[in-house]
């Protein structure tokens, strides 16, 4: 169970980073 | 198909590549011709604005800084164009609207790619149920009715080594098709292409064009080069335009390559960039380590529990101890090298290396005293004629000596032969012994580290320059090439520590330990403590661990490693408890316990998303593999793309894991003297590539274990098992436990008694019979 908490954590936190650098990149495409 | 006609395609294949390359390069890239030429003109004209512009402004326009007219300009290119747009990104990044619009997309993404997980897993899941329902029972069925109809029945390996017909039907397609054209393409990649270079060169200059490549570069030297004028500053402006050009530029591979071979090239980009982060954690750790040996003086003893990985942390600590070493040792050289900055260290070193090949000095004495003895020819100089002069230059050069003076060639009536470092006066010829045995430790061609078990050292020199160089990084190496790049551990020859009796006096390598790293493993085991020693005499007139004189050894074997003030040694060792082991050992050390090792963790970085898919690929593989190997009698097409398919993933995951694999081990440390705490649980990250790398045997002394095992004629299945879960006294006796004999005596259990008394007779008649057996000799 921790162990899976912990995945879920990291996949969590991977995919907030990938959500935030794609919405930089949208809104500099989206401005230029 | 043979050789003659294959090369015969092989060579008419790279003609038509180049040709397509070159048709390619006239009809579909054409705008790339003219973006080069620019690009030539922008460095040549960046390249005259350079200098110039020294001596006169204006003389030179550079083009840098312009794009070509009739471009039709997508992105801003002037400064106040690139303004506005950033001020429109930061108005547009808290727009709610934007954002509400890109978290939906997002979210759409996501379900698209789930729906896609969950096509795959239904295919797969229908997949398995046809294989199992198909084949299972059917072919248990039918190989039971032809055993049956045959008269006997089929025996399971027979009937496991088959194989369903439409994987026997596909194993035939793939060797009569497939393999022969993987393996033709395979073999003109690695064999022809590798031995045509040329078509290789050509075809990769000619895509580097195509996709624009080149013109990139240029531009980008030549935007450095008008950079580099200082003159009017650097030029901020111009930056927009840069961007442009490189966003027009790199437009032409982008539209050109598929999506996929996009996707790949971008996964490859980002998984070399996270692989260098990766490393460069690891090789952090490794400065941690050796950062703590750095701090901890002395001797170090590592004890823990059975499995808590102490051989583990032993064998790290002493290969990043001979790192650290040798790096100290080079720093200490550098630094002799600067007090005399005229004197020809070279041949120094050429002195060195020469005759130790010639094994004319073969270790720090043999060095010292032929820098002694060329001491002796200097001071003496004045009294020799000529022809003395040149004889014994002579006789010195046979051994390997390097110099046309009796001080390696140096000019010492123009240089001074003394320096005063602020507190005392270094003479020119203790500078050059202590310069001769650094380098002699520093470009030691065998590992620095000594075991009574073998350790893999990969220190590998870097011979190319003058000046050796070692690569010390365990983290770019080959798996394949490691048998060629390492060399194992030397052998601790416990004579060679032993300042008492001797084991074997005529060991011809008794005295050849003066520098280094020992590791003993399991080391209280060899000196035992004052219980278990408590037989040996220290007047006993062969060698035993009372009279060996380790123990002194030990404490004073810093002297016997220390050249120009660095001690070049370091003991280290691991046991069960320091308990174990004689006071005056314990006390010497430094105590490392091993309270727990923590699980692996893998530093790569962005890996959560890709190891969870991989560990839910493999959980779910082994559950499919476990129950089909249960059902199912023969080979099926199914399984064989599974196998395939999953194959692929776990190869990747297996190495990531291994590669880039940690683990921390939670020390508790403190004075073996005193019993001061040095740290308690302190953490120590360990890397797995450098630890498990095939660095050491974890079953050092399996061989004991085996010849054991080898002398039995019983195993597992023949040693007898209890019949109830109450003992019988039968039982018990059986066991052979102390305790349980006891017992059985005091309880007055007859078996027992009789048990003893059989035993007791036994051994008397024993007694006797060697009493018999003496007086008869005599």
């Amino acid at each position: 169970m921790k162990k899976l908490i912990k995945i879920l954590f990291k996949v969590g936190w991977e995919l907030l980073l990938i959500f935030a650098v794609g919405y930089v990149i949208y809104t500099l495409v989206g401005a230029f | 198909m043979e050789r003659k006609t294959r090369n015969k395609i092989y060579h008419v294949m790279s003609v038509a590549f180049i040709v397509a390359a070159l048709i390619f390069s006239v009809f579909r890239f054409t705008p790339v011709f003219f973006r080069t030429v620019e690009s030539v003109k922008d460095l040549g004209l960046s390249l005259a604005y350079f200098p110039t512009e020294f001596f006169k402004e204006g003389l030179v326009k550079p083009t840098v800084t312009e794009i070509s007219p009739g471009t039709l300009a997508l992105l801003p290119i002037t400064w106040e164009e690139f303004k506005a747009g950033l001020v429109r990104f930061c108005e547009l990044f808290i727009d709610k609207a934007n954002f509400k619009y890109y978290f939906f997309s997002f979210l759409l993404i996501l379900v698209d790619l789930l729906i896609v997980l969950a096509t795959l897993v239904e295919l797969l899941a229908v997949g398995a149920l046809i294989a199992w329902v198909v084949y299972s029972r059917k072919e248990k069925k039918k190989d039971r009715g032809k055993a049956k109809k045959r008269g006997k029945r089929k025996s399971r390996a027979e009937v496991q080594s088959g194989s369903t017909k439409p994987y026997e039907m596909f194993f035939r397609f793939r060797c009569a098709v497939l393999d022969p054209v993987v393996y033709f393409f395979k073999r003109y990649k690695n064999n022809f292409l590798k031995r045509w270079k040329g078509y290789k060169a050509a075809l990769i200059l000619i895509w580097l064009y195509n996709l624009n490549v080149f013109t990139v570069i240029i531009e980008a030297f030549a935007y450095l080069f008008y950079i580099a004028n200082v003159v009017h500053g650097f030029d901020f402006k111009s930056l927009p335009i840069q961007l442009f050009k490189l966003v027009l530029d790199l437009s032409v591979p982008i539209l050109f390559l598929p999506i996929w071979v996009q996707a790949i090239i971008g996964y490859k980009i980002f998984h070399a960039i996270r692989c260098w982060i990766g490393k460069t954690k690891l090789r952090a750790y490794v400065k941690k380590i050796t950062g703590w040996l750095d701090k901890i003086l002395g001797s170090i003893f590592i004890n823990g529990k059975q499995r808590a990985r102490k051989t583990t942390l032993l064998t790290v600590l002493a290969v990043c101890e001979a790192i650290r070493q040798r790096k100290r040792v080079k720093k200490r050289l550098k630094e002799r090298a600067k007090q005399f900055p005229h004197f020809p260290w070279r041949n120094v070193e050429k002195t060195v290396r020469k005759m130790r090949d010639r094994h004319t000095c073969y270790n720090l004495a043999s060095t010292r005293e032929f820098i002694r003895e060329l001491r002796g020819y200097y001071d003496a100089q004045g009294d020799y004629s000529k022809e003395e002069r040149h004889r014994l230059l002579r006789n010195l050069r046979r051994r390997g000596y390097v110099g046309d003076n009796f001080v390696f060639g140096y000019k010492f009536k123009k240089f001074p032969t003394s320096y005063i470092d602020g507190v005392r006066v270094v003479e020119l010829y203790e500078c050059i012994e202590n310069y001769a045995r650094l380098y002699f430790i520093y470009t030691t061609p065998t590992p620095l580290v000594f075991g009574n078990y073998s350790i893999r050292c990969d220190e590998k020199a870097i011979t190319r320059g003058n000046f050796e160089k070692y690569n010390v990084d365990f983290f770019n190496r080959k798996p394949e090439n490691m048998k060629k790049d390492s060399q194992y551990s030397h052998y601790a020859i416990g004579d060679s520590m032993r300042l008492g009796k001797l084991m074997d006096p005529f060991n011809p390598y008794k005295d050849a330990l003066e520098y280094g790293v020992v590791a003993m493993t399991e080391f209280e085991k060899e000196v035992g403590n004052q219980h278990t020693n408590g037989a040996y005499k220290a007047d006993a007139s062969g060698c035993n661990r009372k009279n060996d004189g380790l123990s002194n050894f030990l404490k004073t074997c810093t002297h016997m490693a220390t050249v120009d003030n660095e001690t070049v040694f370091r003991f280290m060792c691991d046991g069960h408890r320091p308990g174990s082991m004689a006071a005056d050992y314990a006390e010497l050390c430094t105590l490392w316990r091993v309270k727990k090792c923590s699980e692996t963790k893998i530093v790569l970085p962005f890996f959560g998303i890709e190891g969870a898919f991989c560990e839910a690929i493999t959980k779910g593989y082994d559950w499919l593999e476990g129950k089909m190997s249960f059902w199912q009698a023969k080979r099926t097409l199914f399984m064989y793309f599974v196998d395939v398919l999953h194959g692929i993933v776990f190869r990747h995951y297996d190495r990531i894991r291994k590669q880039y694999g940690v683990y921390t081990t939670t020390i508790d440390m403190w004075d073996g003297a005193d019993s001061e705490m040095l740290a308690k649980g302190a953490k120590l990250p360990i890397p797995e590539w450098l630890a498990f790398g095939d660095r050491f045997a974890t079953d050092a002394w399996g061989e004991f274990f085996h010849e054991k095992s080898k002398r039995s004629k019983y195993g597992i299945n023949d040693v007898p098992m209890f019949k109830d879960k109450k003992m019988s006294f039968e039982e018990m006796q059986a066991i052979g436990s102390h305790i349980y004999n006891e017992m059985g005596e005091l309880m007055h259990v007859e078996s027992f008694v009789k048990a003893r008394q059989e035993r007791d007779k036994w051994l008397k008649e024993e007694e006797q019979r060697k009493k018999d057996a003496a007086k008869t000799k005599e």
